[in-house]
């Protein structure tokens, strides 16, 4: 049963046909100001709060191609991929977020292009997103690049700064059985490590990675049935903006990280300061560096200084990455968000055998990614 | 991804962009939506030809039909930055606001197919 009573106000399409002159995002864009033209000139569609994205063939593709293509910064958006099921499972996800009281104005899109050479996906190559030709060369590391090379010529940051975010990471790891890498390294070590893309050395990246993680949830009334100790889910946040790196306000930050931990310190009627464990994506180490800062543990500018004085180890008022985050456990893409989420449950019950955090009582866990980090989502627990 | 190419080629080839009748912001390539206001009503304009590099990577594992390492840059051309590989270049001599000149040169190869398109190419003081 729903929560609340839901309607569909408004409804745009394109005509289905081979669409040569128009590209994905353009496809997504005439059906967006068909429905949006739809409902009235009065309406505003800044006001969507989040976004549904169905699109089956193109991959990796995510939520944020609809902020690139409606210019809806800032808008939480999910790709849903389910097969020939993707339209209709991401409008029962659209209906959920309604009914549950967490929205109150929401968007679904479906869109495909399936009569042109799919484009080719993979992590290593071809990250020519948003566009093939135009923004090729770039790869994972190069996106991150841009952002570290960026804060370098900002704040001074340094390598040796950004070294000590994976000596902290791989450090952590050793206490976690879970991890990939069970060996500690040194800052030397990194800078001796083969250069992979500037400003990245090899042991600045994190591991591609197999694995699986699972969570499961419950109503207050079901958990009560099964345990003494609840994990409470307090907050919630996403938030999306654009892929084009050359359009960003700024390559020093990441708006999709500041809104969506907005929106889940609201939700929550928590800061910060607040956070005694966080479980943060440290793709790359300049990551966690930003990440620091759009997350409101320290002043912007300020992330290198901050690990540089020994902050985010275990035992520190804030444990950052207590698992060894993506550098020391891996990243298998799917799986890390899920796997942070089971990390901080374990944190918060104090389960984490070998690398807790004493008395955590409040866990964030925090994924960004995406083309140009366009995407990113935070969630707050406590026990 | 011969269509994109096709599609883009205004901007690629020719370095236009497309200028919102609303607020002024610059979009290229080209969009539907100005991402900075929501207009939908654009016209041409020309790019400037030469910028200053904005920030930088240096890519030492690049895909097979680039030189590694390839370098690239996001360069601010006053009116919008863009992206582009840099060309004739010493990866070790670039430097946040080094000024680079939009030149043609090739950018993809795929199946025999060449694309060319944008890349930057340093300025002499």
């Amino acid at each position: 049963m729903l929560s609340r009573k839901v309607a569909v106000i408004g409804a745009g399409a394109t005509t289905y046909a081979m669409h040569f002159t128009k590209s994905y995002y353009d496809l997504i864009a005439e059906a967006y100001l068909n429905a949006v033209r739809s409902i009235g000139p009065e309406f505003d569609p800044q006001k969507i709060q989040a976004s549904w994205l169905a699109t089956v063939m193109k991959n990796p593709i995510h939520g944020s191609a609809i902020t690139q293509a409606t210019g809806l910064i800032g808008i939480a958006s999910t790709r849903v991929e389910n097969m020939c099921v993707a339209g209709g499972d991401a409008f029962r996800n659209a209906v959920l977020g309604v009914a549950s009281g967490a929205y109150d104005l929401v968007m679904v899109i479906g869109a495909e292009k399936m009569c042109e050479p799919d484009f080719e996906a993979g992590g290593r190559a071809a990250f020519g997103w948003p566009h093939p030709v135009a923004d090729y060369g770039l790869s994972a590391p190069g996106i991150l690049g841009m952002y570290g090379t960026r804060h370098m010529y900002e704040y001074g940051t340094t390598k040796e700064q950004m070294a000590m975010v994976s000596v902290k990471n791989r450090k952590h790891a050793c206490g976690n059985k879970l991890a990939y890498f069970r060996k500690p390294i040194a800052v030397e070590d990194v800078a001796k490590s083969p250069m992979i893309c500037w400003p990245f050395n090899l042991l600045d990246c994190c591991p591609e990675a197999d694995g699986a993680s699972c969570v499961i949830l419950a109503s207050e009334q079901v958990a009560k049935k099964y345990t003494t100790k609840p994990v409470w889910v307090r907050g919630i946040g996403m938030a999306t903006d654009q892929q084009a790196l050359e359009d960003k306000l700024s390559l020093s930050e990441m708006l999709p990280v500041i809104l969506a931990s907005r929106k889940a310190y609201e939700m929550a009627g928590i800061g910060p300061e607040d956070v005694d464990v966080a479980e943060v994506h440290d793709c790359f180490s300049i990551t966690e560096i930003l990440l620091y800062e759009c997350l409101g543990f320290c002043q912007k500018g300020k992330g290198g200084q901050y690990i540089q004085d020994g902050n985010g180890y275990i035992g520190k008022k804030l444990a950052v990455n207590p698992s060894g985050g993506l550098i020391g456990k891996g990243h298998p893409l799917g799986s890390t968000g899920v796997g942070q989420i089971c990390e901080v449950f374990w944190q918060l019950r104090g389960e984490a055998e070998g690398h807790q955090q004493e008395n955590a009582k409040v866990g964030l866990q925090n994924n960004t990614g995406g083309m140009a980090f366009s995407c990113s989502a935070v969630n707050i627990l406590s026990i | 991804m011969l269509p994109d190419y096709w599609r883009d080629t205004k901007y690629i080839l020719q370095g236009k962009g497309d200028r919102c009748k609303q607020c002024g912001y610059i979009a290229a390539p080209h969009r539907k939506i100005c991402c900075r206001c929501g207009g939908t009503e654009f016209e041409e304009v020309q790019l400037p030809e030469s910028g200053k590099v904005y920030s930088f990577i240096v890519n030492y594992y690049a895909p097979e039909d680039l030189d590694s390492p390839a370098p690239g840059a996001i360069v601010d051309l006053g009116d919008r930055k863009m992206y582009g590989l840099l060309t004739e270049c010493d990866p070790k001599q670039i430097q946040v606001g080094m000024p680079v000149r939009r030149v043609i040169r090739k950018i993809r190869d795929e199946n025999g197919y060449v694309y060319y398109g944008v890349r930057f190419r340093p300025e002499g003081e």
